[in-house]
């Protein structure tokens, strides 16, 4: 037992050794902290639809952005997400303020226009480029330390946005229509809110990929809100879970040698259903106990 | 008090209304309403669902625009007269399973005045703590909002917007869904509210019978407006008013226009 205990506590030392190991735990405590701020709002907004569709949309820019290296200038694959990102997050965020007919269907057709331009510039691009996986489920061995530097900005303006909004945030989340009631710019609020969103799967991609980064954003936040109806505690709950998922998966991985970005996803959906299974066994308990 | 006007300055106006028209789509929501309430009254609207109720509220509060008319609320613009109007929506268009508490709900009338500043003020708390004494809910406090029933969340709403320390009240159906008992506490408050603070308030209800002793003013909208005019309501304008609810009305409604 106690050996056992050792061993699990050299595995995680030794992974230290290794720079991108070293980086992938920078990078997975940095962006627990995004899981558990901007994933509380994806989830109690209601914006994990809209949020997937910001994430796809993006892959038309890493596309695009390698097709255009190829041909005319260098241009960074997350630059280019990252403008594909701010486009359609401001984009699908006024259609749906707009409350344009059949808003799920526009997502959709955003979503897959950009999936396909990307994955057409991809191919159309010669030469030796990262395989399109990296960036669909994320390759911790991509991330530079360029990376680690952009998302400790990141954070420290997600933090700052929130301590000085959270309140605005909360009323805009809640109820839009008051708030602009009461004098608050309810559409640049909710376009902020996306765009931190967009940067948050940009700034991830790497980590945990288009595909993945929504699983992470919604997650830890929908098993906190499970415990708390005070948006703050949801938040550090959620931020201490993703912590917790984000550096068990990374361990799992490197234990097991699976690729990091699935290995924390299905580590905390696994958490996800046993939770909910919990939830729905000690509900039918307490009923038990008022009907005997 | 009277509906006559003697032409007081359009200062002592609440709302003016004039040749207010919306529409949406194919479908015409509100016709040609002319309106016009001095500070103080206390007006009931009636009418039948879809009769353009709320969005008449919406237009008000400068969240809807019209296609024709104007509209000045407090000598403003709907939208220039943000933070002295305030709203009391219907509890059932929340997302019950929002986190939040009723204390922060209920703060929520105070964030248009935080500009920057990440916490609230002791004014701040202080008046909310005021709205939900006022509206009985101060016990209440730390409970989650969807936990309560439907008049407990109709009375917390209605503290949010007293919160805003509105001259201007408008309250959607505040009493659906509500018991008996409970809707007599609320409109007495309402009266309460209105005659005390000499706030001007518009109310969207199905309860005519309620309405009518409690509100100064009834009106019946069902796309276009007939004014009843102010004090008590006889029986013939409530039988009126349910005849505009079923809708045989409607070419009647020219003759009967008032109030401006």
């Amino acid at each position: 037992m106690i050996q056992s205990f050792v061993q699990f506590f050299y595995g995680f030392v030794e992974m230290f050794n290794y720079p991108f190991w070293r980086r992938a735990i920078y990078t997975g405590i940095l962006a627990s902290v995004l899981f558990g701020m901007i994933g509380t709002y994806v989830v109690i907004k209601r914006i994990v639809f809209i949020s997937d569709g910001i994430a796809h949309a993006s892959f038309g820019g890493i596309g695009l952005a390698f097709f255009i290296s190829a041909y005319f200038f260098t241009l960074d694959p997350l630059l280019g997400a990252a403008i594909f990102a701010l486009i359609s997050a401001v984009g699908i965020g006024l259609m749906s303020k707009e409350k344009v007919q059949r808003e799920d269907t526009a997502i959709g057709i955003i979503w897959v226009v950009g999936m396909a331009a990307g994955a057409l510039f991809y191919r159309m691009t010669p030469g030796y480029k990262p395989s399109m996986e990296s960036f669909l489920f994320g390759n911790i061995y991509m991330i530079g330390t360029t990376d680690v530097y952009l998302l400790v900005f990141l954070v420290i303006g997600v933090i700052i946005s929130v301590v000085l909004f959270y309140h605005t945030l909360q009323a805009v989340c809640f109820d839009e229509e008051f708030a602009e009631v009461v004098g608050i710019k309810t559409t640049v609020f909710y376009l902020f809110l996306l765009v931190l969103v967009a940067f948050s799967i940009v700034f991830l991609l790497r980590f945990v990929g288009i595909i993945l980064v929504i699983a992470m954003l919604t997650i830890p936040a929908s098993i906190a809100n499970r415990r708390s109806f005070v948006i703050k505690r949801i938040m550090v709950y959620s931020w201490l879970l993703s912590l917790f998922f984000v550096l068990g998966g990374l361990f799992l991985s490197y234990t097991f040698n699976t690729p990091a970005g699935p290995t924390i996803t299905l580590f905390a959906a696994a958490v996800f259903f046993i939770d909910l299974v919990k939830k729905r066994f000690s509900l039918a308990e307490d009923q038990k106990k008022l009907t005997a | 008090m009277s509906s006559k006007n003697n032409k007081p300055s359009t200062r002592n106006y609440a709302l003016e209304i004039k040749n207010l028209s919306l529409t949406r789509g194919e479908t015409e929501i509100l016709k040609s309403i002319d309106l016009k309430l001095k500070k103080g009254d206390f007006l009931g609207i009636i009418g039948p669902n879809g009769g353009g109720k709320t969005t008449l509220l919406k237009v008000i509060l400068g969240l809807l625009n019209p296609d024709k008319g104007t509209v000045k609320v407090l000598g403003q613009g709907p939208k220039e007269a943000r933070g002295k109007v305030s709203y009391v929506p219907q509890y059932t268009n929340f997302d019950s399973k929002f986190p939040i508490d009723v204390w922060n709900v209920v703060l929520m009338g105070r964030v248009g005045n935080l500009g920057l500043k990440p916490f609230f003020s002791k004014e701040d708390k202080k008046i909310a703590r005021e709205a939900l004494e006022k509206v009985e809910m101060i016990d209440y406090k730390d409970r989650q909002i969807s936990s309560l029933s439907g008049g407990e969340q109709q009375r917390v709403l209605m503290a949010r917007a007293l919160t805003t320390r509105p001259e201007f009240l408008l309250l959607d159906e505040p009493t659906a869904s509500v018991d008996e008992r409970i809707k007599t506490s609320i409109y007495k408050l309402l009266k309460k509210i209105n005659e005390e603070e000499t706030k001007t308030m518009i109310l969207v209800s199905h309860d005519i019978g309620f309405l009518s002793s409690y509100v100064k003013k009834v009106a019946c909208l069902n796309r276009d407006l007939t004014y009843h005019g102010s004090g008590e309501l006889t029986h013939e304008m409530i039988e009126e008013s349910y005849g505009c609810e079923m809708n045989i009305i409607a070419h009647r409604h020219s003759s009967s226009e008032g109030g401006g």
